[in-house]
């Protein structure tokens, strides 16, 4: 009996773990997972909401541009395009498109868009 | 006994389950992927016309439709491209004074863009190429020009004296034109045509920032398409659309700060050859037509507050959205009520304009 209990036990326990497993795969913070393309190549998919701070360098033809992630914040700091579009256009913004360096065929964006379908200008 | 534990293994079970739900959970994300390739929407990026496009297609055929609109981007950026030796363009802005035969399409897209100059009193002007390429906003080594060259090179600004019969064009020797300033807005009328012919009646296109949007949402919701901000990153505002397209232009797009500490960037005035520095730092357009809002958002940045809302009250065929550089925006009454600006912005001043 001391057994039937001890399982009885077990089986609740597994219940509420899994229970709140599922609960955490449904609710967590989705929408946060953003892909870095070069070269019409998915190069990163990144979960800016686990990612640590970073750099990462990501070359094109012979030309480098130096992706920053930090705190969750994922932006251009270097490159070595002439117009530098990249990295005026800052942090990548939910409210705003994608960060694009067109001579390096560089695309920074999130997977799945927040709460606008795209941007204008 | 035997029973009892028959009956532990089996809630033992029964406890599992969740568990299985919950892997299971990542088994129906893989499937809704593939099921995305025949249900669900389909899109593609391509890098041209010296932009990223991206395409997506909701209903019909959309593996038709994407494909042959990818086929239409590359055969216009072939026929217009003003660096590409074989294109019409190039051959045109290297005719030396000569007629030149020419494409419908091209022919027609000129024809536009000197209408678009009369219209606007002279502030689009497809034959500024020349000047804009001095400045470097073409390959991206700026550079302030010198007074007198610049008025060297605005002699051979005028896009009114561009010569067109049929399939001829002639161009005065000395003057080159580029489509840029069309062309996107172009490409997305007939990306639009294609897609309709396939069975599309939901898409979003977005062409380098160009929206241009078919039907709405396939849940029957309207478009939120953001209002870039011009003072850095995200945006402004958020607009609610249906079959329509929102083309902006704005000085933040491309600049430079020269060595006088001053801010430069790519929207010319035609008339001084100098950054169109008119109180506006960006200028919205949101109509049916892709070419006419693509032209006409250059053109109402260009021409500033008074010229822009001059040439709305003449026309009734566009809305627009105006942000000033000192602090407001001004929407037209047909967009107002799908414009809501975004809490960090509430502090800027509303301005609704009416027809009357």
């Amino acid at each position: 009996m001391i057994n039937r209990k001890l399982l009885l036990s077990a089986v609740i326990i597994m219940f509420i773990v899994s229970g709140a497993a599922t609960a955490y795969m449904y609710l967590r913070p989705h929408g946060r997972t953003v892909e870095i393309e070069s070269g019409g190549r998915i190069l990163y998919t990144i979960d800016l909401d686990r990612e640590k701070d970073r750099e990462i360098v990501i070359e094109y033809e012979g030309r480098k541009n130096t992706v920053v992630i930090s705190s969750g914040d994922i932006c251009v700091r270097e490159a070595d395009c002439p117009d530098h579009v990249c990295i005026r256009t800052g942090w990548l913004s939910k409210a705003g498109g994608p960060i694009v360096c067109l001579p390096n065929r560089l695309v920074i964006r999130y997977k799945e868009g927040g709460g606008l379908d795209a941007a204008a200008g | 006994m035997a029973i009892s534990r028959a009956v532990s293994l089996g809630t033992a079970v029964l406890a599992l389950l969740p568990m299985l739900w919950t892997s299971g959970c990542s088994k129906a994300g893989e499937s809704a992927v593939s099921a995305a390739e025949d249900g669900g929407p389909q899109s593609i990026s391509v890098f041209a016309m010296d932009t990223y496009m991206q395409l997506t297609a909701y209903d019909g055929q959309k593996s038709a439709a994407l494909s042959q609109a990818k086929d239409e981007v590359e055969r216009l950026e072939k026929l217009w491209s003003v660096t590409d030796e074989g294109s019409e363009i190039y051959r045109l802005d290297h005719s030396g004074g000569e007629p030149a035969e020419i494409s419908d399409e091209t022919a027609e897209l000129i024809a536009f863009g000197m209408e678009l100059n009369e219209l606007t009193g002279g502030a689009f002007d497809i034959s500024l190429y020349p000047v804009l390429s001095e400045w470097g906003f073409t390959n991206g080594d700026y550079k302030i020009p010198s007074e007198e060259r610049l008025s060297e090179l605005l002699k051979n600004v005028d896009s009114s004296r561009i010569e067109l019969s049929g399939n001829a064009a002639v161009l005065p020797d000395g003057m080159s034109i580029d489509l840029g300033a069309l062309g996107k807005g172009e490409t997305g009328d007939r990306i639009t045509e294609i897609f309709r012919a396939n069975g599309v009646s939901s898409a979003l296109l977005d062409l380098g920032g160009n929206i241009q949007v078919i039907g709405s949402k396939p849940d029957g919701s309207p478009w939120k398409i953001g209002i870039k901000s011009p003072w850095g990153e995200g945006s402004v505002a958020k607009l609610e659309v249906r079959d329509c397209c929102v083309i902006t232009s704005g000085g933040y797009e491309r600049f430079f700060e020269g060595g006088d500490g001053e801010i430069y960037w790519h929207i010319l005035d035609p008339k001084t050859g100098y950054p169109a520095k008119n109180g506006i730092l960006s200028a919205t357009v949101i109509g049916k037509s892709g070419r006419l809002c693509d032209g006409l958002s250059t053109s109402l940045f260009v021409l500033g507050e008074e010229g822009a809302k001059k040439l709305w009250r003449e026309r009734g065929d566009f809305d627009m959205i105006l942000i000033t550089e000192d602090g407001r925006l001004i929407m037209t009454e047909g967009i107002a009520g799908e414009v809501s600006l975004y809490e960090e912005f509430s502090g800027l001043e509303t301005e609704v304009m009416s027809r009357d």
